[in-house]
């Protein structure tokens, strides 16, 4: 039987209230239980982020592609709008969805939906073929009109819902009380009890039963809202009553469950107005499930005693961890608990007290009691009520017959010329509200490299990558498409094998649907512009997922263009609220990024994987044999990448100027084009006395004489802070090359495909030094290795790509620690600080990495800073609500003489965040005209708002 | 190595010649101060005892003092027992028991008072010690030397060299021939004249005699003391030196204690700046929590203002509601008045007229439709072809009354573009869009 059920009750405000777990529990009962109902569940995408958080919740227990998406019109609630023709054509359109998904029967969760937001529930009469049932909770409202219903537009609301139950071709109710009160309404309508149970997690935490509550003596419970219907007044009174006739009773009133603090005040104030002891009332406002089988187990008594319930899950629960319940015979209470004895009128607190009273002071028959409540209690499990549910259904579902997706257009189509909805709003509405039938498809992002081909590493992956994946073939995904976005006018499709502009004043953009969306490009600063496009992704149930490079901009912002931490760490704020998942480059960042989530505690889950890149730049031309060279040869070592600080070029030419001061004949040959915020290195090279001799620097080269290079160098240096790959590793492993790295994750990663890698201290030109000498005595000749071909080509890497994306074929699935639903999706975890930290969550070591060297021609000296969190606690630079609190990297300046003149001047955030045990490269700036004002130090200090954490590195200028 | 303290060199000259005995023995008459122009000072240095005989009481205290182990006798020699007058010239070297000195002495400013002292002749100062061989003997007694050698005999006691003051007390004009007789015929002999003093040396100790005749000399390897005149230069220089030390210490001891009460001062402000500053954390935190609370505030705000939004809507909703009513009751009206036009038989008469001149107008509206209809269909073709679209405006900016109506007219026209922002979250697939404008018979976009 296929089974369709309105998701919307989990997206408005009752999701975290009755309606919302009743509904949770029932589904997923079902779903646990009756393998032979298939169900659907669709979300109303007018309302996207909480559309999203349902999906996620529900993900669990329904399969992915049932979960559905249509989209509302409706401007505001039903009780403030009225019914508004966009109200209407909003249940044309839910009604449209439904024929077209075709169950066999639809079950309407809570028909009341609508009130004072957009969601507009599934009712009859609005044109759907299959027969809807729906479940009824409770007519509170009516019953208690002057309450509740307070003006004309909540009471013509109400009771158009309340009418239109008479439609449904059947009727769930949660009790016998809630049957009695449908059929009051309604004589003619169907009805059945289908009642309810006790929730999963409440069951496994009883199972569990761990945590104790501090001892609160002997006290009576009452859990629950504090609002009007629930009459926490009567209790109260019954204690002063209770105090009159058994003086030494020594109990307690715990009051769990949160409220507004008018009400609480309230009942505080009448407790005190009564003369009762202030001590002996406890408000613990909210309290977790756990805290509350403590409370439970340790009442001597519940007492409820509401005017009205629909079911009363609160008694119920309690019976189950072995807590005596008197409940005010009202509502479905008397159902639950089902003795007589326990029952009261809720309008008379003598009652109350003459049953507490008898119950805690005269003890006997208490066992006896609670047994028999437990007995009774036990008939109510979810286990019985999704039984009951599907039964009902299935007897609904026989005999129905299913129109298709044309003629239930055509449907619509009558009753919307007969109204005067507007059609081009309508139009929309519908067409978007019908189920997508083609197979999502392969979308990969390029938008920066066909933009501006800057030939970066990463742009150089996406153009390889792209064209290796144009030429496979389609496996299991439908289509493959190369997209690019730049501007509002939306996504164009391009070649993959050329990846050249697309002419859009001849295309048409495309739309994206329930697709796989790859953001492989480094689109960093158009974040903005996708996110609806990402959102939309998701809301259809397709799959947004990002490429992660490094953590460079994060982690070394200071070897960064001073631009791209902001860009990046925004981007990469925003890739962590909308992706399902990131593919990294290497395992290395992939561990990096899931050390990074588990420190800042991100409260969803997310998936996690990496792929190999490709190496063959150089497969058209074959590796040189090694040439044994006769003439005697000075060893050489060569260098590859762009000169920039991140890549430690530095550390070479350190280390080598001291072999050679040291009489160690080696040539250094570096191969690079010159990047960003080295000026000081390229001079040091230009006017170093070894250029020309033992100190080459090709700023370009092609690829031929680069293979010739590889071919005849002894060893490669790789000496970077950090990369995200470390292609030159694989080059030189491609020649049969050896390898001298720096001691980083990825190196090692990388290491593996190379034919023998040595490693050093990253950072440590002393160690390179060592290493080198090292080198040259195990190997006084140019080792003939032969050439490791380990490392897969662009094909097989595209290939890779596709199997963890595609293949779902993750490495990791990152699971938050503490489940907490229906957090919003701007939620990050703890991103933020929220306190001034204290002195052990200051603990943190400097180092003095590189400077102080002149920057920005001449105007600045830039001194880059290693900081290392050595607490236990997050960083972040941001505060709760701006930047007060946030921590940041600070300096004054001291003259020669070691006096301040310049305490506080420009700080230095961090981009994102500063997780314990991490390290980051931060720059410091000090203009360069406090140099010529006669500072001659800069203490380097953490500072936290006003707070400066003491340990100041000093380095002089 | 030694030390000199005798006025005029006297214990160079005699060290010169008794340095080779150990532990010698002297008598100093007129002695006066041990130390300064003393000539037994050195000797007694150098581990040499004697006797001091020295009248003013005053010197002769202050013999004692300093040389606790010698004899000091506080008498004056002369040939007489019994007490005689002395003229005491206090501080100096002057007192004499000589009256014409003593006058001599007034004539030059210089006051004496008179005081009575005993005395004891020379032989009985020597009868006192018998057995001891006395290596010098020394007479500075201001003029009375005649008195002293003349109270000599009988004793038989013969130092071996013995110095006699033989000038008139503070000039240089000699004055010994009242005694010098005297001396030689005890068998002394006259060996040296230092300026001062004469020296003698009695003839069995012949041995001594090559010691003097020179002055005192390089080879004589003493030092001044400080105390005579001859360093006077010296002295004050270091007496300077010792002032200026002395007022350096004393500023240095002044600056320690200011530096001091410095310190203390700083370490009680830099324990308060430590208490503010624990202090200022706490106010922190206490800030930080207040603006949670005013966070929680604005919020509550914000509903409130939500919430009166919404009653204000409400307000206008029930307005616009009871406008309508008015409006529906004023249509109903109408529609009233209308039926009965309708059902009046002028308007029955009059029916055929009517439809005449519609098919008329309808006919005649042809011509309009048509080309609306390909006017649209132009548009649409050229939006998408912005050449030709640059190219046709052009052309009609020569007919600029045309160009006005036909802007207009491709104004109206535009396509209505629903923005996402103005809350669609999702986008329709293509095809199922122009499907549905199919069916509610929408133009397609």
């Amino acid at each position: 039987m296929r089974l369709w059920i309105d998701g919307q009750c989990l997206q408005t405000p009752s999701r975290l209230r009755g309606i919302g777990r009743y509904v949770t529990e029932l589904v997923r009962t079902i779903a646990g239980n009756h393998p032979e109902v298939e169900l659907l569940v669709s979300f109303n995408a007018s309302m996207p982020d909480e559309a999203l958080l349902a999906r996620e919740t529900v993900s669990s227990f329904i399969d992915s592609a049932n979960i559905r998406v249509w989209h509302g019109a409706v401007r505001g609630g039903e009780a403030t709008e009225g019914y508004t023709l966009e109200r209407r054509l909003s249940e044309l359109a839910i009604a449209h969805h439904v024929n077209c998904l075709a169950p066999d029967v639809a079950l309407s969760t809570s028909p009341f939906e609508g009130e004072g937001n957009l969601a507009a529930p599934l009712l009859p009469g609005c044109g759907c073929n299959v027969p809807v049932a729906s479940i009824f909770y409770d007519a509170i409202p009516a019953r208690f009109k002057e309450t509740y219903l307070t003006h004309g537009g909540l009471s013509n609301y109400y009771h158009r819902r309340l009418k239109a139950y008479s439609g449904f071709a059947d009727n769930l109710c949660i009790s016998e009380f809630s049957k009695s009160e449908l059929q009051s309404f309604h004589p003619s309508a169907k009805a059945t009890n289908i009642s309810a149970g006790i929730s999963h997690d409440f069951i496994r935490i009883r199972e569990c039963d761990s945590g104790a509550l501090v001892n609160l003596g002997a006290f009576v419970l009452y859990v629950g809202a504090l609002d009007w219907r629930k009459n926490v007044t009567a209790i109260i009174g019954a204690f002063r009553l209770i105090d009159q006739v058994w003086p030494e009773n020594g109990l307690k009133l715990v009051l769990a469950g949160d409220g507004p603090a008018e009400l609480l005040n309230e009942i505080v104030a009448s407790w005190k107005n009564l003369g009762l002891n202030p001590a002996r009332l406890i408000c613990l406002g909210y309290v977790s499930d756990e805290q509350l089988v403590s409370l439970y187990s340790q009442a001597r008594v519940l007492v409820q005693p509401s005017f009205m319930e629909g079911f009363g899950l609160t008694a119920l629960e309690a019976i189950y961890c072995g807590a005596l319940v008197v409940a005010a015979r009202a509502g479905a209470l008397p159902e639950v608990v089902g003795t007589e004895e326990l029952l009261f009128d809720p309008a008379k607190p003598q009652e109350i007290a003459d049953l507490v009273v008898r119950l805690l002071r005269d003890t006997g028959r208490t066992d006896a009691l609670l047994k028999g409540l437990q007995k009774h209690a036990a008939q109510f499990t979810w286990k019985r009520s999704a039984a009951a549910a599907v039964e009902r259904l299935a007897f609904l579902a026989k005999g129905n017959e299913r129109i298709g997706i044309a003629s239930s257009r055509k449907r619509i189509a009558k009753i919307l010329n007969g109204s005067l909805i507007d059609r081009e709003l309508a139009v929309r509405s519908l067409a978007i509200s019908e189920p997508i039938s083609s197979p999502p498809r392969l979308l990969i992002d390029a938008t920066s490299t066909v933009r501006i081909d800057h030939k970066t590493g990463i742009q150089r992956v996406v153009r390889k990558i792209c064209a290796a994946l144009a030429d496979r073939p389609l496996g299991t995904t439908a289509e493959r498409m190369f997209i690019v976005c730049d501007d509002s006018l939306g996504w164009f499709e391009v070649d993959g094998r050329k990846l050249d502009r697309p002419q859009k004043e001849q295309q048409r953009p495309l739309t994206v649907l329930g697709d796989t969306l790859l953001m492989l490009d480094s689109s960093w600063e158009f974040h903005a512009l996708y996110r609806k496009d990402w959102r939309a992704c998701r809301l259809r149930g397709g799959e947004v997922i990002f490429c992660l490079y490094d953590f460079v901009p994060l982690r070394m912002q200071a070897m960064c263009n001073p631009a791209v931490p902001l860009v990046f760490s925004e981007w990469f704020k925003a890739a962590l609220v909308w992706s399902t998942g990131f593919v990294c480059i290497s395992r290395a960042v992939a561990d990096e990024l899931l050390a990074l989530l588990e420190a800042i505690e991100f409260p969803r889950r997310l998936k996690i994987g990496y792929w190999q890149l490709g190496a063959d730049f150089l497969g058209t031309i074959e590796a040189l044999p090694a040439e044994h060279d006769s003439s005697p040869h000075r060893p050489h070592f060569l260098m590859v990448g762009t000169l920039e600080p991140r890549k430690g070029y530095r550390i070479a030419l350190d280390a080598f100027e001291k072999l050679w001061a040291e009489g160690v004949d080696a040539a250094l040959t570096i191969v690079g084009k010159t990047g960003w915020g080295i000026d000081h290195l390229i001079e040091r090279i230009k006017h170093h006395a070894e250029l020309g001799k033992r100190l080459v620097w090709h700023e370009s080269m092609d690829d031929a004489e680069l293979s010739r290079l590889y071919a005849s160098c002894n060893a490669l240096i790789a000496a970077s802070f950090a990369e995200g790959f470390g292609l030159p590793i694989v080059e030189a492993g491609h020649f049969g090359k050896p390898v001298l790295a720096s001691d980083i994750p990825v190196f090692r990663e990388v290491g593996t495909g190379a034919a023998e890698a040595h490693f050093f201290q990253v950072g440590d030109c002393t160690a390179l030094a060592k290493a080198v000498k090292d080198f040259l005595k195990a190997h006084p000749r140019s080792p003939t290795v032969a050439a490791h071909p380990t490392w897969p080509n662009w094909g097989e890497s595209a290939a890779q790509l596709e199997n963890v994306v595609i293949g779902q074929n993750w490495y990791r699935t990152y699971e938050p620690q503490v489940k907490s639903p229906f957090t919003p999706l701007s939620e990050l975890g703890q991103t933020r600080m929220a306190v001034p930290l204290s002195e052990a969550d200051r603990a943190h070591r400097l180092t003095l990495v590189e400077g102080p060297h002149l920057a920005d021609e001449g105007a600045n000296l830039r001194i880059i800073v290693g900081v290392t969190n050595l607490s236990e606690a997050v960083w972040s630079s941001h505060g709760p609500v701006d930047d007060s609190l946030g921590v940041a990297l600070g300096f004054h300046l001291l003259d020669s003489a070691g006096k301040d003149i310049g305490l506080d001047n420009q700080r230095t955030r961090i981009p994102f965040v500063l997780i314990p045990g991490e390290t980051n490269y931060m720059a410091v700036t000090v203009s360069a005209d406090w140099r010529a004002q006669g500072a001659a130090f800069a203490d380097i200090e953490l500072v936290q708002d006003a707070i400066w954490f003491g340990g100041a590195l000093r380095v002089a200028l | 190595m030694l030390v000199s303290y005798a006025q005029n060199f006297e214990d160079v000259i005699l060290w010169r010649a008794l340095k080779h005995v150990a532990q010698g023995f002297y008598v100093d008459i007129g002695a006066q101060d041990p130390v300064i122009d003393s000539v037994s000072l050195a000797f007694y240095e150098k581990g040499w005892r004697g006797v001091h005989v020295e009248p003013v009481p005053a010197y002769a205290a202050k013999l004692r003092d300093a040389r606790m182990d010698e004899d000091v006798i506080e008498a004056a020699i002369a040939q007489s027992q019994g007490p005689i007058a002395l003229f005491e010239i206090p501080e100096t070297g002057l007192s004499t028991g000589k009256d014409e000195i003593a006058q001599l002495h007034a004539k030059s400013g210089i006051a004496s008072k008179s005081i009575k002292v005993t005395a004891l002749s020379l032989s009985e100062l020597f009868a006192r010690y018998p057995n001891r061989e006395i290596h010098w003997l020394k007479i500075d007694v201001e003029g009375m030397e005649d008195e002293v050698i003349a109270s000599w005999q009988p004793s038989t006691s013969r130092p071996w060299v013995v110095v006699v003051e033989s000038t008139v007390p503070r000039s240089q004009q000699p004055d010994y021939a009242s005694w010098e007789p005297t001396l030689l015929s005890l068998g002394y002999e006259f060996v040296y004249f230092d300026g001062l003093n004469r020296f003698y040396v009695h003839r069995d100790r012949e041995q001594l005699r090559p010691a003097f005749g020179s002055g005192p000399n390089s080879f004589d390897d003493f030092t001044l003391s400080g105390r005579s005149k001859f360093t006077r230069t010296l002295a004050e220089e270091i007496a300077g030196l010792k002032n200026e030390v002395g007022r350096l210490n004393h500023s240095i001891v002044e600056t320690e204690k200011a530096h001091t009460a410095e310190r203390s001062v700083l370490v009680e402000r830099v324990s308060q700046a430590e208490r503010q500053a624990t202090l200022v954390g706490s106010l922190v935190e206490r800030v930080s929590q207040a603006e949670q609370q005013a966070t929680l505030v604005g919020s509550l705000i914000e509903r409130v203002s939500r919430a009166e939004q919404q009653a204000t809507l409400v307000g206008s909703l029930v307005e616009r509601i009871s406008q309508a009513e008015r409006q529906v009751m004023l249509v109903e009206q109408l529609s009233r008045d209308l039926q009965l036009i309708q059902s009046s038989t002028s308007w029955r008469l009059t029916g055929p007229l009517r439809s005449f001149k519609r098919s008329v107008r309808s006919v005649a509206a042809w011509p309009r439709t048509i080309t609306r209809y390909g006017l649209e269909h132009a548009l649409a073709w050229l939006r998408c072809r912005p050449r030709t679209k640059a190219l046709a405006k052009s052309i009609l900016r020569f007919f600029s009354p045309f160009e006005r109506r036909f802007l207009a007219f491709s104004r109206a026209r535009r396509t209505l573009i629903v923005d996402v922002d103005t809350g669609w979250t999702l986008e329709p697939d293509r095809k199922i869009l122009s499907e549905w404008r199919k069916q509610l018979r929408l133009p397609h976009s």
